[in-house]
């Protein structure tokens, strides 16, 4: 671990004075320069930890005053700040009432103790999961280097890799949080240094490896997340949402999923489905949308989504069981809602 | 052993596949050292005082005497703990140089790396036997590697479990550019014992006997035997439905795994039991407790044989200073310290009764201590306290030292200094969901015997522990090594998948209690018996779950996925 400045933030835009960059573009540049932002600080010192980023400053965020409020409107919705954390959503009783899955997203990501630390602008914001991308001794393409070694036929250890749009990474996105956010149809809000504010979806948040391979969302150097932002649901909204892991106790999604319709009586009306650990980003699947909206919800059907989902999944030498994972999960994910 | 396929009506011939585990004590391996007086001071994170002791004596050219080795309490060790290693000199001449204690311990990824492993298995197994059963050959050839180190074998499990008259084994170490194995709890015998009760379950059903029965017929040990029966009737074995035939998408099986583990036994092993004056008893080895519960049992021992309560036995232990002690490994602390230690104690009391029947004008052997009082079988009238019984000493203490020494019970076999069997059978419970592949452990009973049990708590625990590594072999320990670069990608604690909470089957134990009158407390240890059978009786808890046997462990969702076709 190399040596740092620490700088406390005071305000919002203390913070974009004091941060000169982003985990990602530093990790693809390497200048040993930079003052990126810390909440939590769970991914940053992972990266830190293992020798990846030298970091000149970190900017501790996690003070800063009002960005840690939660709250919902039945007009409205729910916003919730960005140093919110994974614990206080996850016993938030709103969240329970309005946002079945995300409250389920919430309690099965990480651990108690992690819950505690992590926040969501954080979560949402942590870079992939891939051991290679990962590891100092692998300089792949995701860290300006000239290899990817998940992908390697012969000698590849991709069993945790993506099956979804996996042309130039196939690492997975490391939030399952967002994997429910996503399906709810929330936004991000950001303000950058010059003091603008936008708010972008979270379909438009994310940036897929065939877009940018140093990146998997479109934050930039003096850009801050300030809150997250939840639409409000209707009677006639319901949610589920599966992750599965290979130890219950707690551990890295194999492959998760979001499903919020809405319905009238049994019927879907329209459907938002989310796949996480599937694809370098959270996975919207348009195709088990489509193959869902304005049928009964049964088991037939559930299993004609589920398998249209994956219809475009390109298995990599060891991860093929998640083709069949995902369509089980996702059926039943379905049918928890009718 | 040609002769013996040729007489086989029925024969099973399969390879079997097990990972390379990796050790992860919570305390990883590593030492201080602080060498600024006439004495190297070693604070040791070791399962072997006396082996660090000795080692770091000859790496210095210093007499033993001028070699201090300190273990108190261990973070943890199952095997990779018997040595110096390279830090321990290191940490030495950095001491030497600096005039400073040194600290040096190995960080998580170093740990994986280079402090140990179980190595790998690839095992070829030939079995035959007659219609009736009768097995005529098992032929047994292993590949493993333990790296740039050696010990790849799979261990004598399928040369002693089932007696067959022709029995041929071939196992090979391949030498790799990677982290050097290391004795892991049995070693050799867990690889062994899952290639071989995979193998004799599939000729159960070739023969069209139930498993269980057919163990009855072609297992000799009178132990496994009792085992068996308590075991199936805990866990309710007759519930056991044919392979694959539980409807649902989750579907339940139940298997059973059996092992052997020999009474191995540490003749240099020696105790010193101190009596002071005030009334005080101190017991003091080189053994360490490493977290076994090695310091309970001796103030047990003691206590029993002073007639006093364990909480008035203080015990020094883990000090080369210290009587040498046994190293834990083998399960060998157990039945090699507690015998002498009751030596001891036996003549620190006679020493003192001694005294007392002075004092009392008669012969000691009338003499016995019982709720810390000194009695005469003679005069019921006659009572003194031990407090009191000990301010008749002329010195400030009594000391004696005894030794497990000579080998009495004549453990030493031609291959090692062991004895008769320590016999275990587990059965295991699972569901296997045939949609995702996820395979939950929920019930594991598992029957053991380890001579006289001494602490059933700690006994119960070690048999835990050892189920729980079981678990752990058989669905998420891997080291996961990429080919092309040779490194490790899982060189964490969190990517190198232990089970946690969640993941721990419910554990019924049996003790079965088998005397040998072989000593004078006839205990051994539980710690490695404890781990052997459970991968293999997981394994064939699975097939019996979803009909298609694995071969190959981990056993993870892909395995199972894939064997039940749902893979393109
Ligand atoms: C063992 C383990 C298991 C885990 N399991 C899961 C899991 O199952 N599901 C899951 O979703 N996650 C999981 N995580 C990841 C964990 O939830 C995230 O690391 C955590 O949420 C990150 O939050 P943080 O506040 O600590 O972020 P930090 O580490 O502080 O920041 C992460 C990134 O976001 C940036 N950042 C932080 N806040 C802002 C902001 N307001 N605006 C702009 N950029 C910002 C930082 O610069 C950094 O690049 C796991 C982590 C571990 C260690």
């Amino acid at each position: 671990m190399n040596k740092f400045s620490w700088y406390e933030a005071k305000s919002v835009e203390d913070a974009l004075e004091q941060v000169n960059s982003t985990v990602s573009e530093e990790l693809y540049q390497a200048t040993d320069k930079a003052a990126v932002f810390k909440s939590g600080g769970i991914d940053v010192f992972d990266w830190v930890k293992e020798g990846l980023l030298k970091p000149q400053k970190i900017v501790n965020i996690r003070n800063i005053p009002d960005l840690d409020k939660i709250s919902y409107d039945p007009k409205k919705g729910m916003s919730i700040g960005s140093n919110v954390t994974l614990a206080e959503i996850a016993s938030n009783p709103e969240t329970k009432n309005h946002y079945w899955a995300l409250h389920q997203a919430v309690n099965h990501a990480a651990t108690p103790q992690l819950r505690n630390m992590s926040t969501l602008g954080g979560n949402i914001a942590q870079r992939n999961r891939c051991w290679y991308f990962r590891s100092a001794d692998h300089d792949c393409f995701r860290k300006g280097g000239a290899r990817c070694f998940a992908r390697q036929s012969e000698t590849g250890e991709n069993e945790n890799h993506a099956i979804i749009d996996n042309g130039s990474c196939v690492s997975v996105h490391a939030s399952s949080i967002a994997t429910a956010l996503m399906a709810f149809n929330a936004s991000v809000v950001i303000i950058n240094g010059k003091g603008e504010k936008k708010e972008v979806t979270m379909d438009d948040f994310f940036v897929t490896a065939g877009k940018d391979i140093a990146m998997e969302n479109i934050l930039q150097a003096k850009e801050i997340i300030t809150e997250i932002i939840l639409p409000a649901p209707t009677k006639n909204t319901k949610s589920a949402y599966i992750k599965q892991v290979a130890r219950e106790s707690y551990d890295w999604s194999l492959g998760d999923v979001a499903v919020v319709f809405e319905v009238s009586g049994n019927t879907c009306r329209s459907a938002s489905i989310v796949l996480g650990a599937a694809a370098p980003v959270p996975y919207r699947s348009m195709e088990a949308q489509q193959a869902i909206e304005n049928k009964t919800i049964n088991s037939e059907n559930a299993f004609a989504a589920a398998e249209a989902a994956m219809k475009i999944a390109r298995p990599l030498a060891k991860n093929g069981y998640k083709v069949p994972l995902f369509i089980a999960t996702l059926k039943q994910a379905i049918l928890e809602i009718s | 052993m040609e002769e013996g396929f040729k007489e086989a009506d029925v024969v099973v011939e399969r390879t079997y596949r097990t990972q390379v585990q990796t050790h992860m004590p919570l305390e990883t391996h590593g030492v201080v050292v602080d060498w600024n007086s006439d004495v190297m001071m070693i604070y040791a994170s070791t399962q072997n005082t006396n082996a660090v002791r000795n080692e770091m004596a000859s790496v210095f050219n210093l007499p033993k005497s001028k070699v201090r080795v300190v273990c108190d309490f261990m973070g943890g060790g199952f095997g990779a703990k018997h040595s110096a290693g390279s830090f321990g000199p290191m940490a030495a001449n950095l001491a030497k140089k600096s005039g400073r204690p040194v600290w040096l311990m190995m960080d998580r990824k170093e740990e994986h790396h280079s402090e140990g492993n179980r190595p790998n298995s690839i095992q070829y197994l030939k079995i035959g036997a007659k219609k009736d059963g009768t097995l005529t050959g098992i032929q047994q050839r292993s590949h493993g590697t333990a790296g740039v180190a050696l010990g790849a074998g799979v261990g004598r499990i399928a040369q002693i479990l089932y007696p067959c008259p022709n029995f041929a084994t071939e196992q090979y170490d391949v030498l790799t550019n990677a982290g050097p194995g290391a004795a892991w709890r049995a070693p050799g015998n867990v690889q062994g014992a899952f290639g071989l009760e995979q193998a004799i379950d599939e000729l159960a059903e070739k023969l069209n006997v139930d498993p269980l029965s057919y163990r009855n017929q072609i297992d000799k040990s009178e132990v496994r035997k009792v085992e068996r029966q308590r075991g199936a009737k805990l866990f309710d074995w007759s519930r056991r439905q044919p392979a694959g035939s539980d409807k649902g998408i989750v579907k339940k099986g139940l298997g059973i795994g059996q092992s052997t583990w020999p009474r191995f036994v540490t003749l240099d092993s020696s105790v010193e039991v101190k009596i002071h004056n005030d009334g005080g008893v101190e017991i003091r080895s080189g053994v360490q407790d490493i977290g076994t519960g090695t310091k309970t049992i001796l103030a047990q021992v003691v206590a029993e044989e002073l007639g006093l309560q364990v909480k008035d036995i203080t015990v020094n232990i883990g000090d080369t200073f210290f009587p040498v002690g046994p190293g834990s490994g083998g399960s060998v602390v157990t039945g090699s310290i507690t015998p002498p230690t009751r030596n001891a104690a036996f003549e620190a009391k006679n020493a003192l009764l001694k005294l007392v029947a002075k004092e009392w004008k008669t012969d000691s052997s009338e003499l016995f201590i019982e709720n810390g009082q000194v009695s005469s079988k003679k005069d019921a009238g006659l009572k003194m306290p031990f407090k009191e019984a000990t301010k008749l000493m002329q010195t400030s203490q009594i000391s004696k030292i005894a030794s497990r020494s000579d080998d009495y019970g004549g453990f030493q076999q031609p291959w090692g200094l062991a004895y008769g069997d320590l016999g275990s059978v587990q059965f295991a419970e699972v569901s296997v969901n045939t949609e995702t592949g996820f395979v939950k452990v929920d019930k594991i009973v598992a029957a053991h015997s380890c001579g006289r049990p001494l602490n059933i708590g700690q006994l119960e625990s070690q048999i835990n522990g050892g189920v729980i590594q079981g678990v752990s072999y058989a669905l998420y320990e891997n080291r996961v090594m990429d080919k092309g670069t040779g490194h490790m990608m899982n060189a964490n604690v969190d990517q190198y998948k232990v089970p946690f909470s969640m993941e721990i089957p419910e554990i019924e134990t049996i003790i079965v209690e088998e005397y040998s009158a072989l000593s004078s407390t006839d205990a051994y240890g539980i710690g490695e018996p404890a781990n052997i059978a459970t991968a293999a009786a997981i394994a064939n808890a699975v097939y019996n779950a979803i009909g298609v046997r694995l071969y190959e462990i981990p056993i993870t969702p892909s395995s199972i996925l894939k064997a039940l076709n749902k893979v393109s």
